[in-house]
């Protein structure tokens, strides 16, 4: 059983996070929040999520999974207006997931969550680690976007580094540590990622004003952020492009 | 096991075209794999997900594949396309690509049992949003697969696996894996294939309890005993030797041979020669056969014939391949190419397999159980003892319009052996050319009123050559094919005037058409070949003394002869020159043949 009132602000930031990655997800419900593990379908980026109860302006949840279908909750979404606040109300099973906003009550069909991947998360803890504001970083992968797919992050003592190298341009956006809320490394590390991921998945966590990014030597890139204003927690992973020489 | 051993082993396979060697490295697999794996094991090494009878399938076309590679390694579906192109095989493609490709996060490595499954999952789904879920469970796999085994992966989704492991070097190394290899366990072994067409099952039993396990694999009606097949003769003297002089011959029918299987209480299954099941094909047989089988459950082969409405007699065989894998033209095809199954063996009369008792038992027993009906008959048959005995029913089976005979041995011996080739059964065919080079100008001398669609008006004509020495003209075959709507319903006005009550005196045939006409009209037709014919009079004696010569599955070309009159139609001196210019054409050895 689960039955909580939500924010259509809050629940529209987790819909953004989730949908980078994958179309349908499951939203494992315990009377703590909501906890979602999601990897896309190309097993190259992943999502851990949990968002807090008290995220909610009410919620009641027994330990359950809802499989969901994205695009319909977007459906929803598109329906209401900033400022509204959102029903939902799930008995188990089969029954339909009854979303209402306002005098409008949309009866879900829920997805069978044994369909779902369910990913095991790798244990990664790459070794450098940065704070970075997340509008620095939009301007990097908007200016990396018309040079190339892939984007390198390189962090030394002193500086972080984001760049993309195409057959004929190059761009560069360096960041001195002084400039840095926290940088912390021993050693210089870089690694190269898909720029449509990366680029995804700070567009989506954009409300939170910074992210903390964690780099190692072709190694997955893991990026921590908040949402629902620090009620909720996540991390995206993702796996590093190896040069072949 | 991990599906990495398995494709690790295919790779060894694949590049050995030695059996031995093959049947060295199927059976170190074999041992390694789990007891309840090794059936999954099994039908996945041979490119199947189920027995083939049972037609599971995994219907995912070459388009859905190729999306799923593009969206598992992150390439465009034209990049796959292009990759395509170059290597012609999407499973070196998709290799390729994830080579080149991020490495995976979460991906857990493949067990043989999830590949399995996910295939199994992907042939049950169907139905709306199956499309959707069959490249989600693709995608999957293809994520979490290493690039060699995402290779085979889509070989096997493809259905080009290609190892090059034949299912007798697969029954050899279960011999040798799950018994002592001698030649009789590999013969237990094989047995139970030939009487259970499942490589699944045998594992099964095999690996459980060892050879007395096989013995409990049984022929089961639903599930098809894979058929006995024939050898060849040149001449039917030779046949005659081979079988100590004394043997069955039956008419061979040029048709589809169909494996009927009826239980006492259900659905009629048909399987084809390959064990596909085609009962779909033939829904006037599956409602038919209960009727004709007094004694069920049984199991009964034959030939599937097709048969035309309008002169009953046998069409080309394409006929009624063409009913073959459609799915919805049947109810059109079942009125024009009405079908005749033909019985000619039992392998289960209620309940009790006949597979050990000798052809003649089985033959009384085939008999016993038929109610002949226009659906299903029993084949033409009959015992011989002289070569001259044997050349007069050939003769009389090509006249009637089956492309040979098949004699069968009476001795002791002659068991079913489900699955195996030899002398036990020899079919001598005639080989005849493509299709007749010239066509023939016929004269009409008859009608035949139409049957089914053709109701009401005429169905098909009685044709005949000039023979200008006699100044008779003579028939040599009844044409039903060819005639487009617009002519049969010119037809009637156009007969009419030359409409007789009686026989012309100037026809030479044995048939009664339902109309005689006066040799006026000449049209002309193409076909098969000409054949000897007990029934068609044109150029008798001419070849042999009690034999005409009919055209074989004739054919209307669509064109009149307005500009000729009867005498002006093709002679019979013609048709004898080209019934033997024919004949240089055939390959040796057919003594009904041989000019005199």
């Amino acid at each position: 059983m689960f039955k909580a009132k939500v924010k259509m602000e809050v629940l529209r930031e987790l819909v953004e996070v989730i949908s980078t990655l994958v179309s349908e997800v499951k939203l494992s419900v315990s009377k703590d929040g909501i906890d979602v593990k999601a990897v896309d379908p190309s097993h190259v980026a992943m999502l851990v999520l949990k968002l807090n109860r008290s995220a909610f302006e009410e919620f009641t949840g027994e330990t359950t999974d809802i499989g969901l279908d994205i695009e319909k909750v977007k459906e929803v979404l598109r329906l209401s207006k900033p400022g509204d606040v959102l029903d939902l109300q799930y008995d188990g099973g089969k029954s339909k997931l009854v979303v209402s906003v306002g005098k409008l009550t949309r009866h879900m069909g829920v997805v069978d969550p044994a369909g779902i991947t369910d990913p095991k998360v790798p244990n990664v803890s790459p070794p450098g680690t940065v704070k970075v504001n997340t509008e620095e970083l939009r301007q990097g992968i908007r200016g990396s976007e018309s040079v190339s797919d892939h984007v390198t992050l390189e962090l030394t003592p002193d500086h972080f580094t984001m760049h993309s190298e195409g057959e004929t341009d190059r761009v560069d956006l360096k960041i001195p540590k002084d400039a840095l809320s926290e940088l912390s490394t021993k050693e210089s590390v870089k690694s190269m990622y898909p720029l449509d991921f990366f680029s995804n998945m700070i567009k989506s966590i954009s409300n939170d004003e910074v992210v903390t990014l964690h780099i190692g030597n072709e190694y997955p890139l893991k990026v921590e952020f908040k949402i629902a204003g620090g009620k909720g927690e996540g991390s995206f992973l993702l796996a590093p492009r190896v040069e072949e020489d | 096991m991990w599906f990495a051993e398995l494709v690790q082993q295919y790779e060894r396979l694949a590049a050995t075209p030695k059996r031995l060697e093959m049947r060295g490295l199927l059976v170190e697999l074999l041992s390694k794999v789990p007891r309840d794996e090794l059936r999954p094991t099994v039908y996945l090494m041979m490119g199947e997900l189920r027995p083939e009878f049972e037609g599971v399938e995994l219907g995912v076309a070459d388009s859905l594949a190729a999306k799923a590679v593009a969206l598992a390694s992150r390439s465009t579906e034209k990049s796959v396309a292009e990759g395509l192109r170059k290597t012609g095989d999407l499973g070196t493609t998709v290799e390729e690509l994830l080579t080149r490709g991020e490495p995976r996060l979460g991906a857990d490595p493949l067990s043989v049992v999830e590949v399995y499954n996910g295939f199994l999952r992907i042939a049950n789904s169907s139905g709306e949003g199956s499309q959707d879920l069959k490249i989600r469970i693709l995608v999957e796999l293809f994520a979490r697969a290493s690039p060699l085994e995402a290779k085979y992966l889509a070989r096997f989704v493809l259905g080009k696996l290609r190892l090059g492991v034949r299912e007798m070097t697969l029954l050899d190394a279960l011999a040798v894996t799950f018994a002592d290899g001698t030649k009789e366990a590999r013969a237990a072994v094989e047995a139970a294939y030939n009487r259970s067409s499942d490589l699944g099952l045998v594992v099964d039993h095999v690996a459980r309890r060892g050879l007395e396990g096989l013995a409990e694999i049984g022929v089961e009606v639903g599930r098809p005993v894979r058929p006995m097949l024939a050898e060849r003769s040149p001449d039917l003297a030779d046949v005659l030797t081979r079988m100590d002089g004394r043997a069955a011959l039956e008419y061979k029918y040029d048709g589809l041979r169909v494996q009927a299987h009826i239980p006492a209480s259900g659905r009629v299954k048909l399987f084809s020669r390959r064990l596909e099941e085609i009962s779909a094909q033939f829904p006037e047989l599956v409602a038919g056969l209960p009727g004709a089988i007094r004694n069920p459950p049984a199991i009964v082969e034959g030939e599937c014939v097709p048969i035309d409405p309008e002169t009953g007699e046998f069409r080309p065989f394409q006929e009624v391949s063409r009913r073959r894998g459609r799915k919805y033209d049947i109810q059109r095809l079942q009125e024009e190419v009405p079908v005749r199954l033909l019985l000619f063996d039992v392998l289960v009369a209620g309940g009790a397999t006949t597979l050990d008792l000798p052809f003649p038992q089985r033959r009384t027993k085939l008999e016993k159980l038929v109610r002949e009906s226009e659906l299903v008959r029993l084949a033409e048959q009959t015992t011989v003892g002289s070569v001259t005995a044997a050349e007069r029913f050939f003769e009389t089976a090509i006249a009637a319009g089956c492309e040979g005979v098949m004699a069968k041995s009476l001795a002791e011996g002659s068991t079913y052996r489900a699955g195996a080739r030899g002398f036990w059964w020899i079919k001598y065919k005639r080989e005849y050319t493509h299709a007749l080079a010239d066509s023939i100008d016929g004269v009409v001398v008859g009608a035949f009123f139409g049957h089914g669609r053709r109701g009401g008006r005429y169905g098909a004509l009685l044709l005949a050559v000039y023979n200008d020495q006699s100044d008779r003209f003579e028939t040599f075959c009844k044409v039903g094919s060819g005639f487009d709507d617009a002519t049969l319903e010119t037809l009637p006005g156009m007969l009419k005037p030359h409409e007789l009550r009686e026989k012309p005196d100037s026809v030479v045939t044995d048939l009664a058409p339902d109309v005689w006409v006066r040799p006026s009209i000449v049209l002309e037709v193409r076909g098969a070949e000409l054949t000897l014919s007990p029934t068609h009079r044109a150029g008798v004696g001419a070849i042999r003394p009690d034999a005409g010569l009919a055209l074989r599955f004739p054919r209307f070309t669509g064109r009149w002869r307005d500009d000729k009159g009867p005498t002006d139609a093709t002679t019979t001196a013609e048709l004898v020159s080209l019934y033997r210019s024919q004949i240089r054409q055939i390959p040796k050895g057919n003594p009904a043949e041989s000019p005199p």
